[in-house]
């Protein structure tokens, strides 16, 4: 089935996500949005490959820790980076369709595999706030809500400042002394510069509201709940963009659902890190852990892998064991 | 079959060559994804060996000689606006390595090698719109083209998103979906004018070297 989860992270703390930095001084990701009058306005952009990513290791989490398993470096790499292409220069499409059957993470997330780029099946858009610069490429139903709400005022800066506490006399005490070499030049001793710093980020404020959409196309109902599955693991620590050592990035989220013309708007939400799923999200997510608990004792394969040995082998390749 | 006009409602998207994306490989695509399945679909195309060619699309054919042909349809047009470069990253996972990899001796090489990260950059053009001229089925060209929700490289991290396919009769058409790469000789025998000459393939899927041959760039 093809089907749409949209709707709204909301910032809690301010988000960081940069794009480049001058000197110590970091700046947001912005796109160009054209608006209607034909004039370019800057605007926020939280990549959807930054949120893809994320996703893609909540889900193998979920997975690993639902199993109760590790993975050697290689599968570990595909299923937490997208993986890698080389090898021998051989497309082996039964060993790929053996994965897909039995991993349903690597069905939706695509990867490589072998000699192969296996395409994913989902598309996260990129994410940017409800403001009026950004209205050309909101939905309707959000223009009413954006033309109110300037982009100027969604950011900040905010200055962080990192102390060298070995230059502070309180803590001298602490610091094995460094035995002095008699013959040592004054030169070196003068280049021994502080650590201190002070730096300067950019920052979407808290409070904030940003659009997002992921689009999932030919999927079934157990990779639905493969993705849905992911949001546990997002909730435990439901911050996104950088810096979440400092607080950056916690997020409340609201998704609805859609497939088929039918809409669940309380399809997924995190508030205040709980999560909430509706009645429908919940029967794919048990579908799905359904799969996990299974191939936990034997592999799945349809009428079409012919080679059943081979079933066994891809897996136990898989799983390093 | 009817001239068409195809646009796509958009903010930006990420394009590697004046020529793309080209509208029947969009429409070949999904044309494809519906007729094979996704799993069949995604499996096949990652591979040389799994591509046919495709002689079923609801588009006009232009057929030259010796069984060579290609779809009416034109290359894109589009107002490009601003143009700059977008970067995606990958990085190996070192935090999730602690707790989810096997224990492994040695050190894991990712400034070189399989596991290296990667930053890279892609152009990016903000236009609002893009446009193909096409001969073609309206009904079943809307219809495939209501499943694509992004067009251009680097779909599914979100680039190139479509707000809105408008499909509408424009008797130009007809005359305009001649700007497309073609067969060089073909474009000499009919004294179209070009840009450049590359090898290209002139209808989809383009990897497939029967498609291939040296073309007349518009």
């Amino acid at each position: 089935m093809d089907a749409r989860l949209f709707g709204i992270i909301k910032t809690k703390s301010p988000l960081s996500h940069i794009s480049e930095a001058i000197s110590t001084n970091s700046y947001l990701v912005q796109d160009p949005i054209l608006q209607d009058d034909g004039t370019l306005e800057e605007v926020f952009c939280y990549s959807g490959n930054a949120l893809r990513g994320q996703m893609r290791d909540c889900c193998s989490r979920f997975m690993l820790k639902h199993m109760d398993r590790k993975l050697g470096l290689d599968s570990f790499h595909l299923m937490f980076s997208g993986g890698k292409i080389g090898g021998d220069q051989v497309v082996d499409i039964q060993a790929a369709k053996i994965l897909r059957q039995n991993i349903p993470v690597i069905c939706i997330f695509g990867g490589g595999i072998g000699n192969q780029i296996i395409a994913g099946k989902m598309k996260f858009q990129n994410i940017y706030p409800v403001c009026k610069e950004a209205i050309p490429i909101l939905p309707r139903e959000l223009c009413e809500k954006a033309i109110v709400r300037s982009y100027v005022d969604m950011t900040h800066e905010k200055s962080f400042t990192r102390m060298d506490d070995a230059k502070n006399d309180l803590n001298g005490d602490y610091i094995s002394k460094k035995q002095e070499k008699p013959n040592e030049p004054d030169e070196k001793k003068k280049k021994e510069v502080s650590d201190q710093m002070r730096m300067t980020s950019e920052l979407i404020a808290a409070g904030v509201e940003l659009y997002s959409v992921i689009d999932l196309v030919g999927v079934t109902e157990i990779e639905i709940g493969a993705l849905l599955s992911g949001f546990y693991e997002f909730a435990i620590a439901p911050y996104i963009g950088g810096q979440s050592n400092k607080g950056h990035g916690y997020v409340d989220l609201n998704y609805a659902f859609i497939s088929d013309g039918k809409l669940d708007s309380n399809f997924i939400s995190i508030l205040d890190g709980k999560l909430n799923l509706s009645n429908e999200a919940l029967g794919y997510v048990s579908k799905y852990t359904a799969i996990l608990d299974r191939t936990k004792t034997e592999f799945i394969a349809d009428e079409s892998i012919i080679d059943k040995g081979k079933i066994e082998k891809v897996m136990t390749e898989f799983w390093g064991s | 079959m009817k001239p068409l006009q195809i646009t796509a409602k958009i903010n930006s998207f990420i394009v590697s060559d004046p020529w793309s994306p080209s509208i029947d490989s969009v429409i070949a695509y999904w044309h494809l994804f519906e007729k094979m399945g996704a799993e069949e679909f995604h499996l096949s195309a990652s591979t040389q060996t799994g591509l046919k060619l495709i002689d079923d699309l609801p588009l006009d054919k232009f057929e030259w000689k010796n069984d060579i042909w290609w779809w009416r349809c034109s290359s894109p047009t589009y107002d490009a606006k601003d143009m700059s470069l977008k970067y995606i990253h990958r990085r190996f996972d070192q935090h999730d390595a602690e707790s989810y990899m096997k224990s492994k001796k040695g050190n894991i090489m990712t400034k070189a090698g399989p596991y290296k990260n990667f930053r890279g950059g892609f152009n990016h053009v903000v236009a609002k719109n893009i446009s193909w001229f096409v001969v073609g089925d309206r009904h079943e060209i809307v219809r495939l083209l209501n499943k694509c929700t992004n067009i251009g490289a680097k779909a599914s991290a979100g680039f190139g998103q479509v707000k809105e396919w408008v499909v509408t009769e424009n008797p130009e058409s007809a005359e305009l979906c001649t700007k497309r790469p073609v067969p060089l000789e073909f474009a000499d025998e009919s004294g179209l004018a070009y840009s450049s000459v590359l090898e290209w393939a002139f209808r989809p899927p383009f990897r497939m070297s029967e498609n291939r041959t040296i073309c007349a760039m518009p």
